[in-house]
């Protein structure tokens, strides 16, 4: 059920991208994935995204998952000297890979910064309360 | 993550992974998944513009009846209502003599990959139509008379279209009342500027700008007397060798749906 709901997620963002916005969604779903479930299949998950993301922004195959790569690669890295499950965190680090992603894939908004940092705080208190209410209930 | 043991080796071979998609890319080797999944994408991204008008009620038959009714036509009117906008694009587009109607290919515009409505302006725009319909790169797409922007990637049934207002739009024009002759530049956000125009050479607020022809040999690239837009503004120093002057272009790129690509043949 997870899983259908995480491809239901990543295919609405790739749509939106793809068509609508030019919000990163999916690298912001990544983010928010790797935040949540540390496990090594995240770069797998991040690959593909990407694959499919380059696909249908018609950028070369791998470019945008080089970009999730490095940047979780990075997040992995840092994870144990910094408090990574805190919202000032993840703002920071929003704030700091959407300016690379808009500087590499397109001309750099302030607006795109700022949507993406609304988002992803909002997405990341409500799965965190949703994540500590589900722990309470199994404790 | 569970150790760094475990991390290290998926990272690095992710990495190289990565590496290898984009070797295979660059040399053409994976146009399959481009075109598979852009039609899946493209194609559940129109169903997303397709509006909701069904209504459901359970206390009677017959209101049940009218409001199914009411929605299928609803439906139809909304129908309609597109194929009547089409063909007044069409009708618009192939009564024009200039550019000819037999060199147009019509196409829909199903994606602005760099827009936020109403925050930002379209660099580029997503077309239906790529190698199969026989779009080439660099050929002009217009809109009646106006120049829209050149194609500028392509797979197999879709394209991307640099807009002429993008910063990557830069070509020949000159001024119809005048003659003057300079350089169209697009400036992102919707702005293009006459450049490079002598401070001789009469400029007036509201002339018409168009396109001098920049075409090579193989038929790519605008043709002359296409409509870029209209002067809106003149810079003028006394001191600099040129003068430059801002156009406006005549194409809505934010609401416009249809697109016309001037094939050549």
């Amino acid at each position: 059920m997870k899983w259908f709901f995480w491809i239901l997620l990543l295919f609405i963002s790739l749509c939106l991208e793809a068509t609508v916005v030019k919000v990163p969604l999916v690298f912001l779903l990544i983010f928010l994935t790797a935040l949540f479930v540390r496990k090594e299949w995240i770069f797998l998950a991040a690959i593909a995204s990407g694959v499919l993301l380059d696909s249908v922004t018609f950028r070369f195959l791998g470019e945008s998952s080089l970009f999730f790569m490095c940047f979780l690669g990075i997040l992995f890295a840092y994870e144990k000297k910094f408090e990574t499950q805190s919202l000032g965190f993840v703002m920071t680090a929003l704030g700091i890979g959407t300016f690379f992603y808009a500087l590499f894939f397109g001309g750099i908004l302030i607006a795109e910064i700022l949507i993406v940092e609304i988002l992803g705080s909002v997405a990341f208190l409500l799965l965190q309360r949703v994540m500590s209410r589900s722990e309470s209930h199994f404790a | 993550m569970r150790s760094r043991q475990v991390f290290l080796p998926v990272f690095f071979v992710g990495i190289g992974l990565c590496f290898l998609l984009l070797f295979f890319s660059l040399f053409g080797w994976l146009g399959f998944v481009t075109d598979s999944v852009s039609w899946g994408v493209f194609g559940a991204g129109k169903i997303f513009t397709v509006p909701f008008t069904i209504f459901t009620s359970a206390n009677q038959n017959q209101i049940d009846n009218l409001k199914k009714e009411n929605a299928a036509l609803r439906l139809s009117l909304a129908h309609d209502a597109v194929i009547q906008a089409d063909n007044t694009a069409l009708r618009d587009q192939f009564q024009l003599t200039t550019p000819a109607p037999q060199k147009l290919l019509p196409v829909q515009i199903v994606g602005r990959p760099s827009t936020i409505p109403n925050v930002s302006f379209p660099e580029s725009v997503i077309i239906d139509a790529g190698k199969s319909q026989g779009i080439t790169i660099g050929m002009a797409v217009v809109s009646q008379s106006s120049i829209a922007g050149t194609v500028a990637r392509l797979t197999d049934n879709y394209a991307l279209v640099n807009l002429v207002t993008s910063k990557a739009s830069s070509f020949a024009g000159k001024d119809t009342t005048t003659g003057a002759i300079g350089v169209v530049k697009g400036q992102g956000n919707g702005e293009i500027i006459f450049d490079n125009v002598l401070l001789s050479d009469k400029l007036k607020i509201g002339d018409t700008i168009v396109s001098q022809g920049s075409q090579d040999a193989s038929g790519k690239g605008y043709p002359p007397d296409l409509i870029v837009g209209k002067i809106t503004g003149i810079e003028k120093n006394p001191s600099a060798l040129f003068q430059m002057a801002r156009v406006q272009t005549l194409v809505a790129f934010d609401t416009i749906s249809r697109l016309f690509i001037l094939t050549g043949n």
